[in-house]
């Protein structure tokens, strides 16, 4: 009996030890670029690895603020993230109440034809998007990266496939109160969802956070630049400044770190969440 | 009466308003410019008044395009190369910590920090890892007595493969995340049962989970199959397209002709020739399902 417990508990602690393992693995890139980014240049690709360098040398981060706008990076992309955010969490839970619970004539076929577009790729639309900014002289301007996504039907069925699960009787007997649809939406509906909503908010951090394809096409402006096509241009220029390259990419990675590692629970449950289909 | 119903639709309507006048704006309008744009000789100073139909021809001159055919040549090489890497690694992985493990909450956290990294960020730290000549992968093979380690991003052969490490690397969280939801909601009792009968965990494993879960992975394959074949940023930061061709993709093709060439009618069709192969690898997979997926 007692060896039988020795033995589950050994097969524990070497599982353990082979899953804790390969996670360090997987993470040590990020540990590396870490390390690297506070190091002399020659001291970059010292072999062995010297995971923690004798001191902090800042120099990196010095070269990168200095030669690179980074500061309005980083705020040009947060304004981007926070309208990405907010444009997917009002419309498309609106929509996606709308499409559960609401009558309206069409309600099934405008639904349809919303879910069908889940199927054209972004790379079909940016050439005209970009012909349409042209036209419309927004170039450079913040708004050709997050008006888009004033519709997203993905965010729309995610809302939807909650909003379904609200029983009949919640929203009738808010009705016959006297709530107007908006109140009911806005004061019975939504608090339930606040689950799903969570989800959304991290989903769609992560789509504004890493928004590539649309600075990089319809931005030129290197003031007016977002972080992820940032940091390639600065690869691009400094291909031998190793050691600020890894500054720079430290600087790019830093926020979604914290933010994930304060609400990494939200956010593996909002991705376990999106993978359910419906 | 006729009138209270007309209200009643005019307050739905208005909930779905924002993301009717965004999917009007934002996908109606582009798919049919974009669909005018491919049939012309697009000229990007004068718009469409300075513009010459052209009919089908920026259509035949994508498939006799070089770099259009090695792009999809290297697209295919890719998504075999990168799929069933991914979806095998995250589903032993997903399996392990599926078990009773100690620190399970910890190590699901490291393996799904890579999927949040920003792509570019951690694309480049990936192209100084795998530097041929300087990079710390080569160093340590170095150190162990490999003398000729891979060239990696530096060599035409392995350049593709080096870029699919570092997609499979960015999106194993993902999947072993969606694959962990998916077994836990498997009952207990299936394996009670097998047990009982005398199954060990190897054709548990292949007679429980591996059909239960087969939904789940039919709904990760298809999605990154999908995602496999728009690869872009990953090249455009680790190594350019380069060497050569050999990490030329589809949509590295349609960004460098649109928007560096500014031939933007020929780009336009080979974006409806995307279009049309992303479509038709998902109606394969749809038909093959029925073969191996259990519902």
């Amino acid at each position: 009996m007692i060896n039988d417990k020795k033995s589950l508990l050994g097969r524990l602690a070497s599982l353990t030890f082979i899953l804790v393992g390969a996670g360090i693995v997987t993470i040590i890139p990020i540990i590396w670029m870490i390390s690297a980014s506070f190091k002399y240049e020659a001291e970059v690709f010292s072999v062995p690895i010297k995971w923690i360098p004798d001191y902090l040398f800042l120099g990196n981060y010095i070269f990168a603020f200095e030669k690179f706008p980074y500061l309005d990076w980083y705020l040009n992309t947060i304004k981007v993230t926070v309208m990405v955010v907010l444009f997917n969490v009002v419309f498309s839970s609106m929509a996606g109440y709308a499409f559960a619970k609401l009558k309206f004539v069409g309600n099934n076929l405008i639904f349809f034809i919303f879910i069908a577009t889940l199927m054209i790729p972004l790379e079909v639309r940016i050439i005209p998007q970009f012909v349409m900014f042209r036209h419309f002289d927004m170039i450079n301007y913040h708004s050709s990266v997050y008006l888009p996504w004033i519709f997203n039907a993905f965010a729309i069925f995610l809302m939807r496939q909650f909003f379904v699960t609200v029983p009949d009787e919640l929203i009738e007997a808010a009705r016959i109160d006297g709530c107007s649809e908006y109140r009911t939406f806005l004061q019975v509906v939504m608090p339930l969802a606040k689950s799903s909503i969570m989800a959304l908010v991290i989903l769609s951090f992560t789509w504004g956070w890493n928004s590539y394809l649309a600075p990089l096409v319809y931005i030129n402006d290197m003031k007016k630049q977002l972080l992820a096509v940032g940091i390639d241009l600065f690869k691009t220029q400094y291909v031998e400044n190793y050691g600020p390259q890894m500054a720079g990419a430290t600087l790019a990675l830093l926020p979604v770190i914290v933010v994930y590692l304060i609400a990494q629970k939200s956010f593996i449950e909002g991705i376990a969440l999106s993978g359910i289909k419906g | 009466m006729k009138n209270k119903s007309l209200q009643k639709n005019l307050i739905s309507y208005s909930f779905i308003l924002p993301s009717l006048i965004g999917f009007l704006v934002f996908m109606v309008y582009p798919i049919v410019y974009s669909l005018v744009i491919s049939l012309m000789d697009w000229n990007m100073f004068k718009g469409l008044p300075g513009s010459k139909f052209v009919g089908l021809k920026n259509y035949f001159s994508v498939f006799k395009n070089e770099y259009f055919i090695e792009g999809f040549k290297n697209n295919i090489k890719f998504t075999f190369m990168a799929i069933p890497l991914l979806l095998v690694v995250s589903l032993l992985l997903a399996v392990l910590l599926n078990r009773k493990v100690f620190a399970r909450g910890f190590t699901r956290m490291l393996y799904f920090a890579p999927y949040i990294a920003t792509i570019t960020a951690a694309a480049v730290v990936f192209s100084v890892l795998f530097h041929p000549v300087f990079g710390p992968i080569n160093g340590v093979l170095r150190s162990m007595g490999i003398d000729n380690p891979p060239q990696w991003i530096g060599s035409i052969k392995y350049a593709l493969f080096t870029v699919a490490l570092f997609w499979v690397w960015k999106n194993l969280g993902y999947c072993i995340v969606i694959y962990l939801a998916a077994m836990q909601s498997i009952p207990k009792s299936y394996y009670e049962a097998a047990r009982i009968d005398g199954a060990n965990s190897i054709s548990q494993f292949l007679h429980i989970t591996l059909p239960l879960i087969s939904p789940t992975t039919f709904f990760l394959l298809v999605t990154n199959v999908i995602l496999s074949l728009q690869i872009f940023p990953e090249m455009k930061v680790m190594t350019n397209g380069g060497p050569g061709t050999s990490t030329m993709s589809i949509v590295f093709h349609i960004y460098r002709t649109g928007f560096e060439n500014f031939k933007m009618g020929y780009a336009s069709a080979v974006t409806w020739v995307f279009f049309l192969i992303v479509i038709s690898v998902t109606i394969v997979q749809w038909i093959g399902q029925k073969k191996w997926v259990k519902y």
